[in-house]
């Protein structure tokens, strides 16, 4: 009876789907997204669509191999902007009606009615409007899958992970859309919702990554600071030792040698007074950052507080990033960024006729963040364990459709 | 195994909670419906009907309920397997075809590929939409969706079917249809609950009725049951030379009250006299279903030379009782639709 009911339901949730537009609307645009992709190819000049080639420095087969300029292309386009923005804002306008239908006067006493209990009629329909998000995805990832194995020469049978990790990022924001839904009965309230909420999300993510990165930042300036002042503090002794050793006056002192000593003190307190000056900047500066690095420390803390019980749904895709790519490959793609960045930089200075300054304090301080912070920032984000990410997401969507389905459970239609 | 199809006992529904409005939709109704036997659900709007049977189908939990539901206590899902439901103002997907919704519905009775599919087809040739059968219910008139609907609540071969305003939409010729449906269904064993506005439909098919008042069940029974106490005879007479008024009254002497209209036969029964004027037709009404008890008033009448123009027994139709139920005895006005407000 309950396999009979499920199947029943999946049929007439595939019905529905095939009935709706936007479902082969959205199945067509991934099609030619891939196709799209397709046409793009890599060669040692650079990027190369159709028989167009187009020099670039970064992106060439000597820096990058074909099958991983593909997983990008796939991931950075297919994946993180056409299946986690395009493809799901879709997605979410087919199925946002689905369980405002489902509970509508006449339709809902029909299903009630019938030797299922509600629970599990809820469920299995929550289910169902997953269902457009998986064919999807399943053909998507079908499609690219051939084609990295034809156009990159690399077999990737981890593509595949998307079908889960992008069922499963939807089901982050559909379990808000269901809940909506159904309390409200309205597919525009749902929808508009649940994109509300989609970005409430993304502002989360967004905060919690720039201020990691401002936190880091200040640590690593608090860090650099302390291990300057040390020799700072050795020099200005040193220097006020000089002094006090200029200061003593021999008792055969000639007039010559007095000359030579009162001009050798003068410099030395001259050095001293810098040294000084710098050793007080440097003590403002620190306290300065320490200030600013408890602060931050804070806010990352109550961020990552919000963010934790947040669905995380660019670390659901980064999931797949991850497995895809290797730290070597993303390595070697940043180091020669890096270096078509400095040769930029030294271009740049030329023009301006300014005296070259290759020191980190120098780049940060015009404002930007040292690489070495930015790598930092990357380990953090990737060191969270796929247990953080998807533990918390399932633990949201498990307290979100326990309220849907107690709702639904006690309601009188 | 009981002869009860339905037995219910002090249901009660109270819409709202303490912090909206409280509407006592259902105050303890008791009713009881035999298997096999047409069963009407009579009520003005806002009685209660569609509660009380979405209670016995599980879409709306009951504040207290007590009884059975074939056999089984009024909530048991697994019984819902052996029910068809009919809910008014239903609402088919209108991407499915008559076929599939038939298949579908059936499917989540629990009812086996094989069957549905054979008895889907059976089905839609009953209720007269094998040629439509394959045709998306988005092109369906009121009056297809409806016999569909009939179908899809036949396909788990039911014990008992609720429908909730059958013909609501449909013509002439489909309520006639869906009437034969009903009496075929009964003549198959299955009991069959009708809740309708149309009174004249039910009382040509129900077995029973029960008469849904402001949340309670203000009669039930059989029509004749029901109207035994208001069967009546009713004589027309006419005075051929004299004055009516005055001949009547010397005829009906013995059982006038002097001075009025009105008064008692010997047997008990009530007597009343209605004169429209000193030449019009007189018309005297008896209270009794007997006809033995008309005849010592039609020898007095002839004996007193007046014409018997005619001897008609009234029996009341099922709307007489109908209105009778909605009508507050103390004003003679309808009682307000819509359940009351209460605790």
């Amino acid at each position: 009876m309950v396999l009979k009911q499920t199947m029943a339901m999946l049929v007439d949730a595939y019905r529905e789907l095939n009935a709706k537009k936007m479902f082969w609307i959205t199945l067509v645009l991934s099609a030619l997204v891939v196709i799209a992709i397709a046409c793009v190819g890599i060669n040692d000049k650079g990027i190369t669509v159709l028989w167009w080639t187009f020099p670039v420095d970064v992106f060439n087969a000597t820096i990058v191999s074909p099958a991983f300029f593909y997983k990008l292309i796939f991931i950075n386009f297919g994946f993180k902007v056409w299946l986690t923005w395009a493809a799901t804002i879709l997605a979410l306008v087919s199925t946002a009606s689905l369980i405002p239908d489902f509970v509508a006067g006449g339709s809902i006493d029909l299903v009630l009615s019938k030797p299922i209990g509600r629970l599990r009629l809820f469920l299995t329909k929550y289910a169902t409007g997953l269902l457009f998000v998986a064919l999807q995805v399943s053909v998507f990832a079908a499609a690219s899958f051939l084609v990295i194995g034809i156009r990159g020469g690399a077999w990737e049978p981890r593509i595949f992970l998307a079908i889960p990790l992008v069922v499963l990022f939807f089901s982050f924001l559909y379990c808000v859309c269901a809940l909506i839904g159904l309390r409200t009965r309205s597919t525009i309230a749902a929808l508009l919702l649940t994109l509300l909420f989609w970005l409430l999300v993304f502002i989360v993510h967004a905060s919690e990554q720039s201020v990691l990165l401002f936190k880091l930042n200040a640590e690593d300036r608090v860090a650099s600071i302390e291990t300057k002042a040390g020799p700072l503090a050795d020099s200005v002794a040193k220097q006020r030792a000089a002094i006090q050793k200029l200061s003593d006056v021999p008792a055969d002192e000639t007039p010559e040698a007095r000359l030579e000593r009162e001009s050798q003190l003068v410099t030395a307190q001259a050095s001293l007074s810098g040294l000084e000056l710098r050793q007080q900047t440097s003590t403002s500066s620190l306290k300065e950052y320490q200030s600013s690095e408890r602060f931050l420390g804070r806010l990352y803390a109550g961020i990552f507080a919000l963010k934790t019980v947040l669905p995380k749904t660019s670390e659901t895709m980064g999931i797949l990033e991850n497995s895809l790519t290797s730290l070597d490959e993303v390595a070697k793609l940043r180091k020669a960024e890096e270096e078509r960045r400095e040769e930029r930089r030294a271009q740049r200075r030329g023009s301006d006729a300014r005296p070259p300054n290759r020191t980190g304090d120098s780049e940060r301080d015009s404002g930007e963040f040292s690489s070495a912070v930015a790598e930092r920032q990357q380990e953090i984000i990737r060191s969270r364990s796929i247990w953080w990410i998807l533990g918390t997401s399932l633990a949201f969507e498990a307290v979100v459709l326990a309220v849907a389905c107690t709702i639904f459970a006690r309601r009188d239609f | 195994m009981t002869d009860l199809a339905i037995d219910l006992r002090g249901i009660d529904k109270v819409y709202g909670s303490m912090f909206s409005r409280r509407v006592h939709a259902l105050r303890g109704i008791d009713m009881r419906v035999g298997r096999g036997e047409i069963f009407g659900l009579l009520g003005p709007n806002g009685a209660g009907k569609s509660t009380l049977v979405k209670i016995l189908m599980t879409v709306i939990k009951p504040t207290r309920a007590t009884g059975t539901v074939l056999g089984r206590g009024v909530g048991h899902k697994p019984t819902l397997g052996r029910v068809g439901y009919l809910p008014e103002h239903h609402r088919f997907p209108d991407y499915l075809t008559g076929r599939q919704v038939v298949e579908f519905y059936g499917a989540m009775g629990g009812v086996d590929r094989r069957d549905r599919k054979k008895r889907g087809a059976e089905l839609l040739d009953f209720v007269g939409m094998s040629k439509w059968a394959d045709t998306r219910v988005r092109g369906y008139s009121k009056g297809m969706r409806q016999r569909v609907g009939i179908a899809q609540t036949l396909v788990n071969n039911p014990d008992l079917v609720i429908w909730d305003e059958p013909t609501d939409g449909v013509d002439p010729v489909g309520r006639r249809d869906i009437r034969e449906m009903t009496v075929e269904l009964k003549r198959r064993g299955t009991t069959v609950m009708l809740n309708s506005h149309l009174l004249s439909e039910l009382e040509m098919v129900c077995d029973r009725v029960a008469i849904l008042v402001q949340g309670r069940v203000s009669s039930q029974g059989s029509v004749a049951e029901l109207t035994v106490d208001r069967q009546r005879y009713e004589i027309e007479v006419l005075a051929e030379d004299s004055n009516v008024d005055t001949a009547i009254r010397g005829a009906l002497a013995k059982w006038l009250t002097p001075g009025s209209l009105t008064g008692t036969l010997a047997t008990g029964e009530s007597l009343h006299v209605q004169l429209d004027g000193a030449h019009a037709p007189a018309l005297l009404k008896v209270n009794s279903a007997e006809a033995s008890v008309v005849q010592p008033l039609i020898d007095a009448l002839r004996f007193a030379r007046l014409t018997v123009r005619a001897v008609k027994p009234i029996r009341p139709s099922l709307e007489d009782l109908f209105m009778e139920a909605v009508t507050d005895p103390t004003t003679g006005r309808a009682l307000a639709p819509g359940a009351k407000e209460g605790h």
